[in-house]
């Protein structure tokens, strides 16, 4: 990613829109700061999913009508927010690109992930395909795990991390979602269901400790928009940044290289914890160019991967390449991103840590 | 043809696309009757399939083929132009350049840096700066415009009155000619070893083959900058300034004069017209512009500062005006909004300009102008219009209308069409005229260079 001038960096929050799709008419006519910031164009080399050609085709199919390579199109966005940093009117193409991914699947046309998801929920019940942890079935905390973190060692290790620190926590039932996949594939009924059903097990809980940056983003910036009262949502990341030095850890590690996670980032503001955790953990943080509010993408977000597997991989290729140049394994507080990149995630490294 | 099939043998295949949503996201670049267009139901024509080199011998393997199949090629940046000159009007291959891309090599004992023709602007400084330079081509398209663009469309940068337009920069450049031959020119500081021949590509658009890479000179990053800001009583007095200024020798990198309307837009108040300027470069030199300065202007009042820097902070920003009023956000759904920018003689500017803002205002709700990018010799002059229209066809045919209002009043009163934004399709029409016998010079190094016509056809009227 290209650094910006200083002029050209948003300094406030990327705003909401009453109407994402028509967003997009302003979005489709300028081609201008946001251009070298998309990691999907920077990674695929591809003019079609430079954030101007996506509002393009939301522009046409909203207009005439939705098809497959535009749906396919639209869904080429990985939610990652750096087109929104220079934008000056203020687009906000993930959400956009979200909107118009529910408008195709609302005429009919589902991405071939969305139908293979709409199927499994169909006979499951649930997006989620590995159990978790139980603990604390009568906590006030809930320790919100995720599907990101199916088939990862990120509930063992909060868990074991929450034990440490002294804190009861509960975790969600084995099969409850925020409807995060299911609303990056535009299934919108899906959606409703698995947010008012995660909602309503939340209700009365003190606080929500979210592992997933993207559940976090859901839960914060999307139930409310679904009609659904939203817990007051922790990251992970914050909550260990607050008790990390309470912790009986053993000594130090050496470099490790931080990739820090867009979402965690650019949607939720959390940068500086997920640095200050590592040094804290005595490790030497190294950082690539593009990193804290800056960050380029793995590839990982909004369903990318499962849209374009191809695509999300040579994003990936990018990053990993800017990691592997500072020499030192990779951590990041993202299962998503730590899948794509072969990053630990930063809970599983503190929690090997504890004495 | 099948042209993939056909190319599949010409570069690698990955190289190639021909789907629905590469051909459409290349139909267009920033012409705005594109997009007026497209409201009357008219689609901006595609190619048939797009190719993305990744080399120089990719581009000429291209070119070589295409020159010898009579299919046609079209030069692809970054799609930053507002005047269709990036447009597949015959279909064919378009050549996206953006996989030519980076630095080659940074000479810092002569101050000359190598890039790749699809090298984004940010990137070009990024590369430079780190080393202690500028290239000093700041267009408002900057984020969006490519080395290669900024060269083939005659480009100019926000500080071009002290830097120079994007071909004043140019000490060598490397292309591929229509039948494939690759050209490099030799470096040097000047030559008079026979003409220089290098320059016909440097406005050619691509009609007369792809630049491929250029060599630009440096300059230091500046060590000082400072800004002004003056009222003059009315433009013609601030134009009596700025040439003064130039004529001191003094290249203050901002000289930015804009017409009393665009004043009170700018200003927020009525009455006088409001110098712009920066002076960046060696702390001496500044303090000797900035004294050439308050000589020139002590007619006006002194604005501090403030001006400046305000408009230094918002450089970029006004670019986003264009599509708000063309997405209908500030003017009504049939909204539109333009810029011309054109360039005369100082003797000539002021009729150039009464004459071009009586013609347009024929058409054209809005009409205003700064000058900018000085020269000893003359200024540019950059005109934004607008106006809201009853239908998309009556928007269409009044942008038409303005357009041919702007060229036919610029010529006629003796200023040459086009300053750098390029020719493309939208100055076309005008060019011969323009250029006179040239022209005719022009379409026969068209006819001996790309016999087939096949290179960025439809194009200068080519």
């Amino acid at each position: 990613m290209t650094p910006l001038p200083t002029i050209t960096r948003r300094t406030e929050p990327v705003p909401r829109h009453d109407d994402p799709l028509a967003q997009a008419s302003l979005c489709s006519l300028c081609p201008k700061l946001c251009r070298p910031q998309c990691p999907v164009a920077a990674g695929t080399g591809r003019e079609a999913v430079q954030p101007w050609r996506i509002s393009d085709a939301v522009v046409r199919g909203t207009s005439t009508g939705w098809s497959l390579p535009l749906a396919e199109q639209v869904a080429s966005c990985t939610g990652c927010l750096a087109c929104a940093q220079p934008c000056l009117p203020g687009t906000n193409l993930p959400e956009e690109s979200r909107a118009a991914r529910a408008a195709a699947a609302d005429a009919g046309v589902l991405l071939p992930a969305a139908a293979a998801l709409r199927e499994r929920i169909a006979a499951t019940g649930t997006p989620r395909t590995e159990p978790h942890p139980r603990n604390g079935a009568d906590a006030a905390t809930v320790l919100w795990l995720g599907c990101p973190t199916d088939g990862t060692d990120v509930g063992f290790a909060a868990v074991a991390l929450f034990t440490a620190a002294g804190e009861r926590v509960r975790c969600e039932a084995d099969d409850d979602c925020c409807g995060a996949v299911t609303h990056d594939l535009g299934l919108t009924a899906e959606t409703v269901a698995l947010a008012s059903r995660a909602a309503a097990g939340l209700a009365g809980a003190d606080r929500v400790v979210v592992a997933s940056p993207s559940c976090a983003r859901m839960m914060r910036d999307e139930w409310p928009r679904l009609g659904l009262s939203a817990p007051t949502v922790t990251t992970a990341v914050e909550w260990l940044a607050s008790v990390i030095g309470s912790l009986p850890l053993t000594s130090s590690g050496g470099a490790v290289a931080w990739h820090a996670p867009c979402t965690l980032t650019r949607a939720l503001g959390v940068v500086e914890e997920g640095p200050a955790i590592l040094r804290a953990l005595g490790h030497d943080v190294r950082e690539p160019a593009a990193t804290g509010i800056d960050t380029r993408c793995s590839g990982a977000g909004a369903a990318y991967p499962l849209v374009d597997r191809e695509g999300a991989e040579a994003v990936a290729a990018v990053r990993r390449d800017e990691l592997d140049a500072l020499d030192a394994p990779a951590v990041t507080a993202c299962a998503s991103a730590g899948r794509a990149l072969g990053a630990t995630d930063l809970l599983v490294l503190a929690a090997g840590r504890l004495a | 043809m099948d042209l993939v099939a056909a190319l599949a043998g010409v570069v690698p295949p990955e190289r190639v696309r021909a789907d629905a949503a590469e051909r459409r996201a290349h139909a267009r670049d920033c012409w705005p009757r594109l997009a007026l267009a497209e409201r009357c139901g008219e689609a901006a024509p595609e190619p048939d399939v797009v190719v993305r080199p990744d080399s120089t011998a990719e581009v000429s393997a291209v070119l070589a083929w295409a020159s010898a199949s009579g299919v046609p090629v079209t030069p692809y940046g970054a799609g930053s132009g507002v005047v269709g000159g990036a447009v597949a009007v015959r279909g064919g291959v378009l050549l996206d350049l953006s996989g030519l891309a980076g630095l080659v090599a940074l000479d810092e004992e002569s101050g000359v840096a190598s890039f790749r023709a699809g090298t984004l602007g940010p990137d070009v400084e990024a590369a430079v700066n780190a080393r202690g330079c500028t290239v000093g081509h700041f267009p408002s398209s900057i984020m969006c415009s490519t080395v290669g663009g900024w060269v083939a469309a005659r480009g100019a940068g926000q500080l071009s009155t002290r830097y120079g337009k994007a071909e004043d920069l140019v000490v060598a450049l490397e292309a591929v000619l229509p039948d494939g031959t690759v050209w490099r020119t030799n470096p040097a500081p000047r030559t008079a070893a026979g003409p220089d021949v290098w320059r016909l590509l440097a406005g050619a658009e691509g009609t007369l083959g792809v630049v491929t890479e250029v060599t630009f000179r440096l300059s230091p990053l500046p060590a000082a900058r400072r800004f002004g800001g003056w009222l003059f009583p009315s433009l013609t007095d601030g134009l009596g300034a700025l040439r003064d200024v130039m004529r001191t020798g003094a290249r203050p990198a901002v000289l930015r004069l804009y017409d009393e309307l665009d004043t009170t837009l700018v200003l927020g108040r009525e009455g006088g017209a409001l110098l712009v300027t920066a002076c960046e470069g060696d702390p001496d030199v500044v303090a000797a512009e900035e004294a050439v300065l308050r000589r020139s202007c002590s007619a006006a009042t002194d604005l501090g500062p403030e001006p400046g820097e305000h408009w230094w902070a918002h450089r970029y920003d006004v670019s986003f005006n264009l599509p708000r009023v063309l997405s209908g956000q500030l003017l009504g759904p049939n909204g539109v909004a333009d810029t011309i920018e054109v360039a005369a003689l100082w003797s000539r500017l002021p009729g150039v300009y009464d004459a071009m803002k009586a013609a347009m205002s024929e058409h054209a709700s809005v009409v205003f102008a700064h000058v900018s990018h000085c020269y000893p010799e003359g200024a540019s002059v950059y005109w934004s219009f607008a106006y809201d229209a009853a239908s998309p066809s009556e928007a269409l045919e009044r942008y038409d209308a303005t357009w041919a209002a702007a060229m036919t009043s610029c010529a006629a009163a003796g200023g040459t069409i086009g300053h750098h934004h390029g020719v493309g399709q939208a100055r076309a029409p005008w060019l011969a005229a323009e250029m006179g016998a040239g022209y005719g010079v022009l379409r026969a190094v068209k006819a001996a260079l790309d016999p087939a016509g096949v290179c960025n056809p439809g194009k200068l009227g080519l």
